[in-house]
C-alpha cells in the first residue's frame, strides 16, 4: 500500500513534465509581449529590454524553459505582477480553492447519496422522477449560470447571503456564509451525476443474487439496502466521485470568477489576461499536483472499499 | 375442477410430525407480456427429518414455490396470489413481515442455485456468517459468535476456518462457497433446509461432496430439507418423499420407492428415461420431445399435453389427482377409469 503511493507520486515527475511542456508550448504561441503587458504601451524601449532580460525572454525557447522550471522549485521564479515570487503567491491562494472544493464536495455527497439510494428503492414513484428530472437539470447546466442565479436569488433578492467574496474559514460563522453560494453552485455537477450514479449502481446492485442471500438470512429491508447493498454500490459511486474531482476543478476557475473568490482559479484566470506567464505555469503546474493527489486518495479509498483490488 | 383432489396425505395432516405444509400455492408474475403462473396450486408437505425432493425440468416452478414460502419472490413482479402455507401454526402467506425476518434463516433456511453469486463480495465470510447469528441469537456476544463461526466452518468441511473467516468470497473456489452457505444456512440450526439445486452450478467430485455434507448434518442435526433439483440421481439418493413438477404444478407425488418403480405419469416416465444408466449401455439418452412450455401460453388442462405420447382428447380438461396409495398421486387422464368427470 505505502509501496503503491511512493510510486504514484513518482509518477507525478513524468506527469508534471508534460503539463509544464504543455503549458510552456501554449503561453509561447499565444500573441502579445508580457513585457509590453507589464510596462504599458507607452514605456520606452530600455524598460522594455531591461524587463525583457530580467525575465529571461530574449533567451532561446529551451533555455527559457528550463529556467523557469528550475526557478519554479527553487521559490525564485517572480511573477510579473505581484512582485512576489509565483510559488508563494499561488500556495497563498490554494487553501482557499481548497475548502471551496472540499464544502462542494461534501454539500454533493450529502445530498446526492441519500438522494440517489431513495430514488432506487423507490424506482418510478414522484420522488424518484422529480429528482432525476433535477439531476438531469443540474448537469446540463452551465456552472457560471447557475452560479449568477444563485446570486441573484439568495443575495440581490432575499439579501440572505453575501455575493461575493472571503470571509474566512468554512467552520466560522461569516466563512461559511459566504462560502455557501459558491459551494453550491459548483457542487451541482457533481451532485447531479452522483444522484444518477447512486440511483443506476444502487439498482444494479439490489437485484444480485447476494441481497437475496441477506434477505433469506431473515436481514430487515432496510439493512439490506443501507448495508449490504450499499457497500457495494459505493465502489462505482467513489470512481464516479474521483472522476469528477477534475470537472469540479474547471467548474471552480468559472465559480471562483463568478463569485470574486480569492483562490487559484481566480488567480489563474487574472494571470492569463495580464499576460503574468510566470504565474500562468505556477498555477497551473500546482493545480496538477493537487489533482493527482486527490486521485491518488481516491485510488486508496477505492482499494479499502472494494476487497478484490490489492495493491502490491 | 380442483376440489376433487383426493390428497394422498390426508390422513397425515393432523400428526403432529409434520412440520410444513404448502397449500394450494398461486405465485404469478406479472410481466409486461402478461401474467406468468410460476407455480400454480401446489401442494406438499414435509415431515420432521423427512427430505422431500422437488423435481422438474427448468422452469416448472420450484425455485418459485421455494422463494414463496420464505416470502422472497421480488414484487413486483411477483405476488402469492392464492393457498396457504403452515408453518408452527402460522400461514406464512398472511404472516407480517416481521414475523418472516424471524423465522428466515432461524426456522427455515434456504441454499441457493448460485454459490459464485450468492454471497456478498465485499464482505468477509465471517461476517456474512455471523450476521445470522448476530440476528437471531444476539445474545451470544462477539466471542462466542467468532466461535461458533469457526466450528460452522468446520462442520461443513473448510479447512483453517481461523483463517477462512478473514477471508472475501472472490478468495474461494466455487465448492468452497457451497460450503460457505451451508455453513450460513444452518447457523441457527433451522428446523426446515431449503436447497435449492445446491450442487448444480458445481463439477462433479464437488456435488457429490456437498450432498453428502448435507446428508450427514441432516441426521445429525434433526433437520427436514426440500431438495429441490432437475436430476433424478440426486433424488434416487437423497430423497424420503419426490414430488414431481410441470409448468407450475405437481404432477405426481409419492415416496421415493413409488417414483422410480410405479411411476405413472407420462412426464415422469420421459424424465426416467432420460437419466443416464451406468448398468445399461445405451447408444443415445433419450430426451422428452418438444420444448419446456412457454409460461404466457401454457395449454389447457394438461400442461403436459403437447409433448405427451400418450396424449388423448380428455386431456385438455383439468386432469384429476388419482390415488395409488396413502402417498402416491399422479394428476393425469390415463387412470381415471371409465371417463371421470372433473
Ligand atoms: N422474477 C420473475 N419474473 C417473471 N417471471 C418469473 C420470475 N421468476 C420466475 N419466473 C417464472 O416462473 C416460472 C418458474 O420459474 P422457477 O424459477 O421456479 O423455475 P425452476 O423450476 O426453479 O427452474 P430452474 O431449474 O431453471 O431453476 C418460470 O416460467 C419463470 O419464467
Ligand atoms: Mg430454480
Amino acid at each position: 500500500m505505502l509501496n503503491y503511493a511512493i510510486r504514484r507520486l513518482l509518477l507525478l515527475i513524468p506527469l508534471l513534465i508534460f503539463v509544464s511542456l504543455f503549458v510552456f508550448a501554449i503561453l509561447k504561441l499565444t500573441p502579445g509581449d508580457p513585457a509590453t503587458a507589464l510596462l504599458g504601451d507607452q514605456a520606452t524601449e530600455e524598460a522594455i529590454a531591461l524587463a525583457r532580460a530580467k525575465y529571461a525572454l530574449d533567451e532561446p525557447l529551451p533555455v527559457q524553459y528550463v529556467h523557469m522550471m528550475a526557478n519554479f522549485f527553487n521559490g525564485d521564479l517572480q511573477s510579473i505582477f505581484h512582485k512576489d515570487n509565483v510559488l508563494s503567491v499561488v500556495l497563498h491562494r490554494l487553501p482557499a480553492t481548497l475548502e471551496l472544493g472540499l464544502l462542494s464536495l461534501l454539500i454533493a455527497v450529502i445530498v446526492s447519496i441519500p438522494v440517489g439510494i431513495i430514488s432506487a428503492v423507490k424506482r418510478n414513484s414522484f420522488f424518484d422522477y422529480a429528482s432525476m428530472s433535477m439531476a438531469m437539470f443540474g448537469v446540463s447546466i452551465p456552472v457560471f449560470f447557475t452560479g449568477i442565479l444563485l446570486i441573484y436569488l439568495f443575495a440581490v433578492i432575499l439579501k440572505w447571503l453575501p455575493a461575493s467574496g472571503y470571509g474566512g474559514h468554512f467552520w466560522t460563522i461569516e466563512g461559511l456564509r459566504h462560502m455557501i453560494l459558491p459551494a453550491l453552485s459548483l457542487s451541482f455537477v457533481l451532485m447531479a451525476s452522483t444522484t444518477r450514479l447512486t440511483r443506476s449502481a444502487m439498482l444494479e446492485v439490489i437485484h444480485q443474487d447476494y441481497i437475496r442471500t441477506a434477505r433469506a438470512k431473515g436481514v430487515s429491508r432496510f439493512m439490506v439496502v443501507m448495508f449490504h447493498a450499499f457497500k457495494n454500490a459505493l465502489i462505482p459511486i467513489a470512481t464516479n466521485i474521483g472522476n469528477q474531482v477534475a470537472r469540479m476543478f474547471a467548474g471552480a476557475v468559472l465559480t471562483e470568477t463568478v463569485f470574486a473568490w480569492p483562490g487559484v482559479g481566480r488567480l489563474a484566470v487574472n494571470a492569463i489576461f495580464r499576460r503574468d506567464e510566470p504565474l500562468v505555469f505556477g498555477c497551473v503546474l500546482l493545480m496538477a499536483v493537487v489533482y493527482v493527489v486527490i486521485n491518488l486518495l481516491v485510488d486508496l479509498l477505492y482499494g479499502f472499499l472494494n476487497p478484490q483490488i490489492s495493491y502490491d | 375442477m380442483r376440489s376433487t383432489r383426493a390428497l394422498p396425505s390426508k390422513g397425515k395432516i393432523l400428526s403432529s410430525d409434520l412440520i410444513l405444509e404448502v397449500k394450494d400455492l398461486q405465485t404469478v408474475f406479472i410481466t409486461e407480456e402478461g401474467v406468468v403462473k410460476g407455480c400454480n396450486g401446489v401442494s406438499y408437505s414435509l415431515k420432521k427429518g423427512e427430505t422431500l425432493a422437488v423435481v422438474g425440468e427448468s422452469g416448472s416452478g420450484k425455485s418459485v414455490t421455494a422463494m414463496s414460502i420464505l416470502r422472497l419472490i421480488p414484487e413486483p413482479p411477483g405476488k402469492i396470489v392464492g393457498g396457504q402455507i403452515l408453518f408452527d401454526g402460522i400461514d406464512l402467506v398472511q404472516a407480517t413481515e416481521k414475523q418472516m425476518r424471524k423465522i428466515r434463516g432461524n426456522q427455515i433456511a434456504m441454499i441457493f442455485q448460485e454459490p459464485m453469486t450468492s454471497l456478498n463480495p465485499v464482505l468477509t465470510v465471517g461476517r456474512q456468517i455471523g450476521e445470522s447469528l448476530q440476528l437471531h441469537q444476539p445474545e451470544l456476544g462477539k466471542a462466542a459468535t467468532r466461535a461458533r463461526v469457526i466450528e460452522l466452518l468446520e462442520l461443513v468441511g473448510i479447512p483453517s476456518a481461523e483463517q477462512r473467516i478473514n477471508e472475501f468470497p472472490h478468495q474461494l473456489s466455487g465448492g468452497m462457497k457451497q460450503r460457505v452457505m451451508i455453513a450460513m444456512a444452518l447457523a441457527c440450526n433451522p428446523r426446515v433446509l431449503i436447497a435449492d439445486e445446491p450442487t448444480s452450478a458445481l463439477d462433479v467430485t464437488i456435488q457429490a461432496q456437498i450432498l453428502n455434507l448435507i446428508r450427514k448434518l441432516q441426521q445429525q442435526l434433526g433437520m427436514s430439507v426440500i431438495m429441490i433439483t432437475h436430476d433424478l440421481a440426486v433424488v434416487a439418493e437423497t430423497a424420503d418423499s419426490v414430488a414431481v413438477m410441470y409448468g407450475g404444478r405437481i404432477v405426481e407425488y409419492g415416496s421415493v420407492d413409488e417414483i422410480f418403480h410405479q411411476a405413472k405419469h407420462p412426464y415422469l416416465e420421459g424424465l426416467k428415461r432420460s437419466m443416464p444408466r451406468l448398468d445399461v449401455e445405451e447408444e443415445e439418452l433419450y430426451t422428452i420431445e418438444g420444448m419446456v412450455p412457454n409460461p404466457l401460453k401454457l395449454p389447457s388442462g394438461c400442461p403436459f399435453r403437447p409433448r405427451c405420447p400418450q396424449v388423448m382428447d380428455r386431456c385438455c380438461e383439468e386432469p384429476p389427482a388419482i390415488s395409488f396409495s396413502e402417498t402416491h398421486y399422479a394428476r393425469c387422464w390415463l387412470y381415471a377409469e371409465g371417463g371421470t368427470d372433473a
